[in-house]
């Protein structure tokens, strides 16, 4: 081996061995140029790649913003296209560039795994260029597909695309591309495609529309819940997690054959007897032209025929609806509530008459599943003692309140005066010039002739034949200058007018105004005289008679009696005038015993009769009816539903007051109470409602 | 600098030797280098520009090892082994590549071209020469990242450490100086352009601009046979 050879040899074998210490460095690696042509269009972004890493290259390109170190995930960015090579890179960038602002750039290059940024340069801008959409694709899809929009200088942090108004979900974007999801809240079939980024809106020349589904037909076209009907036309599997399929507006249960069949089943929810079919897809829905049929209700009797409120009526029949609620079922015009249903079968509950106002105690029943209505030729008898009447008119509703301008609370049909002539209930004047008749036998209300005299409350009056006479009272009660009066008005019923007539005699109010077979009369307290030995008072109850014919009042004592004491003597209350006798109460007949005492005058031969004590003490406001013999007497109207609040009637055999039973469920405080033919009438006060009550049920 | 190295070679181009020495056939040479590179603060690779990594390298030293026979009285071929340092990468606007350094060795096979040894007179004792040699230089380079953003969760890049073998072409002209026939002294100036490819910068290439002095010793003589 020659010297040379040798050389060779040790030359070869050093330059082997400083090969093998090669390094390799696994990130992949760019480097950032300084920026270029800067111009009001943009600048020119330089970089080069100088090791790709051991991981194939997701991405690179630029990323720029007006804060140091921008990022990827922050920053706006620029993707180059092409597969990633060592070497140099330039992009004319214009996206997002505010003249004379500083932007800060660096390169990034990344994989799987790493994201690698370049040294950071700067740039002061002098200008950029706004987005522009040059085409979107697809121009028909679906909700949740994907739809790019395609175009220039999209900023990739603040672009923001709309639907029709819609913000769509941003799935990736770049300089050039924007792929967005198509939001599930969209409805319009054919919508407008908008790019927003700072402040500057673009609209796509192409509109987006969503595929709709088509029903050409369906079969069977009749038929009940449960069946099954198979839905032709086609797009069914364009979009088919989005597709619903209704009858009328109950979603139906379905299975989507094939892209031009969908097989239906008839909801239960149905409730249209004659529905279209609506196929829904992309929040498009499309309705069918044929309609569908439910095969109609068929009803053949009902059981009980007789019931109470709060009872239960089954219905035989068939084609009822599985869906319990759906069965209606109206009774005496109110809807019953459905509590089971079975093929032939359907069992319902009378509304209690807190709500419920039945047209009649004979009520019509009528049934309606899904538009299917039957009505029953049998009437059902509702037999409740107390039946509710109709609620006043909603002019009775304009509320009064305790001030003039304190917001109206609550009915004021407080204290109404109440005079009944036949089978019609005169009722109002309480501060009101409004005067309304009540026809007990039709359960109307009618609207009179207003009251021409000053509003007033505890105004008195009575019935002379077919005359109503009214007056006395406090006018301006609601105010500070109360005063009473003495006016004194006839009401003809059979011309709907008023008149007034000579005054009474004395400005008062809360007189007791009364008629019996003796005439009518109006009083407004007693005298007295004391017997030193032994000590007691005789009371002496005056009231002044009047004459209709002459239109005077006279003077009369209608009765006496003597009392221990003067003290318990608080006030006389006639509770209720039957015949020549008037049922009063004159007060408590011992203080703290709570028990007040009841007399019978007669103002005939002047005569008085105690009888046994009210359970309890009464006032001003009691109210009264007389049925079947009996004087009905409850203290206040009533006050509130319970058997504390009952009526008594008086049990002249017995000599007892004894708890009637009361079903009256609103507050009927401050109202009023009458009869007409043996069954008592009571209503009003704080409230809309009227009652009868028949105790021969 | 330069006005120093250039008026040392005249000093000693203009001494009068009488050396009486014998041709010298083989020599190794032990000198001393120090240099800077060539070239801007940014580099433009293509359009793309930013700091270079070794024109702002400030401090450049080395040692160098040179193996030389000569084949015919002008003509010496060898071959030199070259260690060089560069650190204190400085540049005005920017911080790229700050802490940063690069060692070499290079192996160069050398071709020299030298004046003939007179039997007396100033070329007894002083040889002017040029040198051409391809360079093999084996580069190992230690980044501080101040380049680089990665974002990677497993590992940390504070400091790139690469190895790089890379190639170029440097010539070189000198003088040596013979003070007895065994020892001698050298000082030559030599270029270097370097052709090199690295992840970390943009340079493609530089320049080296070296100076060099160190001693020369004779290991063996041209023989001579008097018949």
């Amino acid at each position: 081996m020659t010297l040379h050879m040798k050389k060779h040899i040790i030359l070869s074998f050093l330059l082997l061995v400083l090969s093998s210490c090669m390094d390799n460095i696994y990130p992949p690696l760019i480097i950032t140029g300084a920026v270029t042509n800067i111009d009001k269009d943009g600048a020119m972004f330089h970089s080069k790649i100088t090791d790709l890493g051991i991981k194939d290259i997701i991405e690179f390109g630029f990323v720029w913003d007006t804060i140091h170190n921008p990022t990827i995930e922050k920053a706006e960015k620029y993707v180059f296209h092409q597969q990633a090579k060592i070497g140099n890179y330039e992009a004319k960038i214009s996206t997002s560039l505010i003249p004379l602002k500083m932007y800060y750039v660096r390169t990034f290059i990344r994989n799987e795994k790493v994201t690698t940024y370049g040294e950071e340069t700067s740039f002061l801008s002098k200008g950029g260029k706004s987005p522009e959409i040059l085409s979107i694709s697809p121009v028909m899809g679906n909700l949740g597909g994907t739809l790019v929009i395609v175009g220039k200088y999209f900023s990739t942090r603040s672009s923001v695309i709309k639907i029709n108004q819609i913000s769509a979900t941003i799935i990736k974007s770049n300089q050039d591309s924007v792929y967005v999801k198509v939001p599930s809240t969209l409805a319009r079939k054919t919508s407008a495609v908008t790019l927003v980024s700072l402040n500057q809106l673009v609209v796509a020349k192409d509109s987006f529309t969503l595929i709709s589904p088509i029903i050409t037909n369906f079969e069977t076209k009749r038929g009940t819940y449960g069946d099954e009907v198979i839905i032709t036309g086609k797009n069914f599997l364009e979009n088919p997690s989005t597709v619903r399929v209704y009858f009328d507006k109950a979603i139906a249960n379905y299975q989507i054959i094939d892209d031009k069949m969908i097989k239906a089943i008839v909801p239960n929810e149905l409730d249209n007897a004659n529905c279209s079919i609506a196929v829904v897809m992309n929040n498009q829905k499309t309705e069918s032209v044929d309609r569908y049929s439910l095969l109609p209700i068929e009803i053949s009797d009902f059981s009980p025929k007789t019931a109470l409120t709060g009872g239960t009526i089954t219905i035989s029949g068939k084609n009822f609806s599985p869906v319990i609620p759906n069965n209606k079922v109206y009774i005496g015009g109110v809807l019953a509530k459905s509590v089971s249903v079975s093929r032939n079968t359907l069992t319902v509950t009378l509304s209690l008459q807190d709500t419920a106002v039945y047209d009649s105690r004979n009520a019509t029943l009528k049934v309606d599943v899904a538009g299917n209505i039957r009505t029953f030729n049998d009437k059902l008898l509702i037999n409740d003692k107390w039946f509710r009447r109709a609620n006043t008119p909603v002019e009775f509703g304009v509320g009064h309140s305790s001030c003039p301008t304190c917001p109206i609370i609550y009915y004021d049909n407080s204290l109404a005066n109440c005079f009944v002539v036949s089978k019609i209930a005169y009722i109002g004047l309480n501060n009101k010039k409004d005067f309304w008749a009540y026809d007990t036998d039709k359960n109307t209300w009618r609207k009179l002739k207003d009251f021409p005299g000053i509003p007033r409350m505890y105004g008195t009056g009575f019935v002379s034949g077919n005359k109503i006479y009214f007056g006395t009272g406090l006018s301006n009660y609601y105010s500070n200058l109360q005063t009473s009066i003495n006016d004194w008005w006839e009401y003809d019923i059979s011309t709907n007018s008023w008149l007034q007539k000579n005054n009474f005699p004395v400005a008062t109010y809360n007189s007791i105004g009364f008629n019996d077979n003796d005439g009518c009369f109006m009083s407004n307290g007693y005298k007295y005289t004391y017997n030193k030995s032994p000590a007691y008072y005789t009371f002496f109850l005056q009231a002044l008679k009047y004459n209709p014919e002459n239109d005077s009042w006279s003077n009369q004592v209608i009765g006496s009696w003597d009392d221990y004491t003067f003290s318990s003597m608080n006030f006389w209350i006639p509770c209720k005038s039957v015949g020549n006798e008037v049922y009063v109460n004159l007060g408590i007949r011992e203080v703290y015993r709570y028990t007040d005492r009841i007399y019978i005058i007669n103002s005939k031969n002047n005569t008085m009769k105690s009888i046994a004590d009210y359970p309890m003490n009464l006032n001003c406001e009691t109210i009264s009816f007389y049925i079947n013999g009996k004087v009905f007497i409850r203290k206040k109207a009533i006050d509130e539903y319970s058997s504390s609040s009952a009526f008594y009637y008086y049990d002249d055999i017995n000599n007892k007051w004894k708890p009637a039973q009361t079903d009256v469920y609103s507050l009927l405080r401050y109202g009023i109470a009458f009869e007409v033919d043996n069954i008592g009438f009571v209503g009003l006060g704080n409230s809309n409602q009227m009652y009868e009550f028949d105790p021969n049920r | 600098m330069k006005r120093i190295i250039l008026i040392s070679i005249l000093c000693v181009l203009g001494i009068k030797g009488y050396c009486q020495l014998l041709e010298d056939k083989t020599n190794v040479y032990f000198g001393y280098q120090n240099g800077f590179y060539l070239g801007n603060e940014l580099f433009n690779s293509n359009g793309t520009i930013s700091p270079s990594f070794y024109s702002n390298l400030k401090s450049n030293n080395g040692l160098t090892i040179k193996y030389l026979t000569n084949q015919t009285p002008n003509l010496g071929l060898g071959f030199k082994l070259g260690f060089l340092t560069s650190t204190n990468w400085q540049s005005s606007n920017y911080i790229s590549y700050n802490g940063s350094s690069s060692s070499s060795i290079k192996l160069q096979p050398v071709f020299q071209m030298h004046t003939k040894s007179n039997k007396n007179g100033l070329y007894n004792c002083m040889k002017l020469y040029g040198e051409i040699s391809p360079v093999f230089e084996f580069s190992m380079i230690s980044i501080r990242n101040n380049l680089f953003d990665i974002i990677e969760t497993e590992k940390k890049y504070n400091t790139f450490s690469i190895n790089n073998l890379f190639y170029g072409l440097e010539v070189g002209v000198g003088c040596e100086y013979a003070f007895t026939n065994k020892i001698g002294a050298y000082i030559d100036m030599s270029m270097q352009e370097g052709f090199i490819n690295a992840p970390l910068f943009l340079d493609s290439n530089f320049t080296l601009l070296g100076f060099n002095i160190g001693v020369r010793i004779n290991l063996s003589k041209v023989k001579r046979f008097n018949y």
